[in-house]
């Protein structure tokens, strides 16, 4: 019969949520909107991106015939605006060369000998998926020219006349746009799972159903847990749909464990949950449950987790503060496993305390409801 | 079935409940009057076990409310003075959800209440955001019986709600303690008093007075009279000329007429007559007789205040 009263009170939750129209077209809009960001900031288009040759080997054969290669691809243009090695910070400032192709004196000859020459590849990693994908390109080139070399000397694989020689310039930490998406998902988190309950448990009270509740046989923890599922379905939909459009759509890569993955996202939507039901007993209208959210949640979600500012530049002080902020440890957890694709044991910390934090905020959710249900001093 | 002693209770400096006692016995209706502000609500909070008294005990069905708080909740049905129910649900689903959580079948309710709850069947895939303060308040009965409680605990049932709706919510609640419901009622209506079978006047949190409809004319100190003009226009004069006069027990306008209580003994209609007449004006255009006091009256004499007069929502015509 218990589970009666608890079913009956999650299928009144879901009718609330889907009778919202708008509040539910904003969570499924949200993903889409974050689509576009996506798309705008992952522009993969490189078709005929300019790239300057510094030739230092003053005509050498093979030098000649590796820029011929590079003007013959698509996806390249050659530009003749690097004339010495001082002008490659200009054009890659003015935006005219994404990528310097640096070729040594004695290229031919070192190519013969045994060893080999480099060329070295320089580009602008401060927009890092053109820069990667570019060199890709430029080291298939190479590639393609070690294998031709190699045919015409009739030897067979492993041993490469000319090597590349990566240089990034202005991203030495390499971060990705993609290092993004994470702290795009942890607010998004935040916005329906905590917000949401806060405001819906806000609700009850302001409208005083609270009081019929609390008056009713209905269990403290029937009221909590039945806020906490359907809320917890709804934010595990939606992450995955933003998942899933940020690796099929914008073939955002995910190497780690799927499982370690969903177990790193329930437990950061039950710490949101758990959050926006604590703010949910301290606050009297809907209102201030909204803000509450926006000044408690948000801001430190968004400033105190390494989603805008990195952590280590921060006063200790501070850095204090952002270990306790939940979305700090879900931005690692999910960094390391879809980004950096450790495995899930190597993630036991960001995993073990953002369990310990669910557990905390949920169990003090039950238990400020649990001594609300008795008649108050 | 509700027995209250000397409840107090205290919001911060405000005293909301000053040693406020109650006697209910079961199968009755009692109706808490006062104007808005009064305690009202504090004191059906503590009677549901919403909240605890700073003072005083009471037992609710037999029920402490401090010791057995769980079992009183379960022998009360209560409305809030708010419309507590969803808005988004429809009519049926808020029964259903309030069925399923007080584990009754949803016919206990049509066992119980059928002739309010056939009112608003009609309209039962309606949201109840959309229905009319009387439905609304109908409703929200229903939900509140669903459990079939010994006792209802009903705050403001009616406030908001058209006078054709007000009579048949009356007309429910009596066939409810015809069923031996017993009932605690407030209201700021004054004409409601007469369907209670005892009411309490409250106000500013302590009871002014205790008493069965029918006592109010015992209850009254001295005479009302009732003054009409044939031309209204005449009615700010009066009330000015009968204010300044010193055997004046209060007066004040009711309605389209005026009410002054005189709690000298010996009055007659007469005196009032002569005392017009001797500050000028023409009592041919001017009645005035004595008339039973209703309980406004009696609550205006109790508060001795014209100033609560515009606060009480008189009703009655």
């Amino acid at each position: 019969m218990r589970n009666s009263s608890f079913l009956s009170f999650v299928a009144k939750e879901w009718r609330h949520i889907l009778r919202e129209r708008r509040t539910l077209a904003m969570l499924f809009a949200m993903p889409l909107a974050l689509v576009m960001l996506f798309g705008y900031v992952i522009s993969s288009d490189i078709d005929h991106t300019p790239v300057a040759v510094l030739d230092s080997s003053h005509g050498d054969p093979l030098a000649r015939r590796l820029v011929r290669k590079l003007a013959a691809a698509d996806q390249f243009r050659i530009v003749d605006n690097v004339r010495r090695e001082a002008d490659i910070d200009g054009a890659f400032k003015k935006g005219t060369v994404k990528m310097v192709i640096v070729i040594p004196p004695d290229f031919g000859s070192d190519a013969r000998r045994y060893g080999g020459t480099s060329v070295q590849l320089v580009t602008d990693a401060s927009d890092l998926n053109v820069a990667t994908t570019i060199i890709g390109y430029a080291s298939g080139i190479v590639a393609d020219l070690n294998s031709e070399l190699n045919a015409s000397h009739g030897l067979t694989g492993g041993v490469s006349p000319v090597r590349t020689n990566v240089r990034m310039m202005y991203n030495p930490e390499l971060k990705s746009a993609y290092m993004f998406v994470p702290g795009v998902i942890a607010l998004i988190v935040m916005i329906v799972a905590a917000m949401m309950t806060s405001v819906t448990l806000a609700r009850e009270k302001e409208t005083g159903t609270l009081r019929l509740l609390t008056v009713s046989p209905l269990k403290a923890r029937t009221i909590v847990l039945g806020k906490v599922l359907p809320y917890f379905v709804l934010t595990a939909v939606n992450t995955t749909v933003i998942m899933l459009l940020g690796t099929l759509v914008f073939g955002m890569p995910c190497y780690g464990s799927l499982w370690g993955l969903a177990l790193l996202c329930g437990l950061f939507i039950l710490a949101a949950i758990g959050l926006g039901i604590l703010i949910s007993s301290v606050v009297k209208t809907q209102q201030s449950a909204l803000t509450s959210s926006l000044l408690g949640l948000f801001l430190p979600t968004m400033l105190l987790s390494g989603f805008i500012f990195p952590l280590d530049n921060m006063p200790v002080a501070l850095q204090w503060a952002c270990q306790a902020v939940p979305a700090t440890w879900f931005i690692e957890g999910i960094k390391g496993l879809m980004l950096k694709g450790q495995p899930v044991s190597d993630l036991w910390l960001p995993l073990a305390v953002l369990g310990a934090m669910a557990a905390v905020l949920v169990g003090l959710a039950l238990w400020l409801f649990a001594r609300g249900e008795r008649p108050r001093g | 079935m509700i027995e209250a002693e000397g409840i107090t209770k205290r919001w911060g400096g405000i005293v909301a409940l000053d040693d406020v006692s109650l006697h209910v016995p079961e199968g009755t209706i009692h109706g808490l009057i006062g104007a808005d502000g009064a305690g009202k609500t504090t004191l059906f909070d503590i009677l549901v076990t919403l909240t605890h008294a700073d003072r005083g005990t009471a037992t609710v069905g037999g029920y402490d409310i401090r010791k057995q708080w769980k079992d009183v909740r379960k022998t009360v049905g209560y409305m809030p003075a708010i419309f507590s129910l969803y808005g988004d649900l429809s009519v049926r689903e808020n029964l259903e959800f309030f069925a399923h959580i007080y584990r009754q079948p949803v016919q206990a309710v049509v066992d119980l209440v059928g002739d309010i709850w056939a009112q608003i069947e009609p309209f039962s895939d309606r949201p109840a955001s959309k229905l009319s303060g009387g439905m609304k308040q109908k409703l929200a009965l229903c939900c509140a019986m669903i459990h079939d409680p010994q006792v209802l605990m009903l705050d403001e049932p009616t406030t908001g709600v058209d006078p054709t709706s007000r009579s048949e919510f009356w007309a429910a609640l009596r066939g409810l303690a015809g069923k031996g419901k017993t009932m605690l009622v407030s209201t700021s209506y004054m004409d409601e008093a007469a369907k209670c079978d005892r009411i309490t006047l409250i106000h500013h949190g302590t009871i002014l007075d205790e008493l069965a409809p029918g006592e109010v004319g015992e209850h009254y100190r001295g005479t009302l009279y009732e003054i009409g003009a044939a031309d209204t226009a005449l009615n700010t004069r009066l009330l000015h000329l009968l204010r300044e006069w010193s055997l004046s027990g209060g007066c004040y306008s009711f309605g389209d007429r005026i009410h002054l209580g005189m709690t000298l003994p010996g009055m007659r209609s007469e005196t009032v007559v002569s005392y017009l007449r001797g500050q000028g004006v023409d009592t041919s255009l001017v009645s005035v007789s004595a008339v039973r006091p209703t309980v406004e009256d009696l609550f205006i004499q109790l508060t001795s205040g014209a100033e609560t007069e515009e606060t009480l929502q008189a009703d009655s015509r």
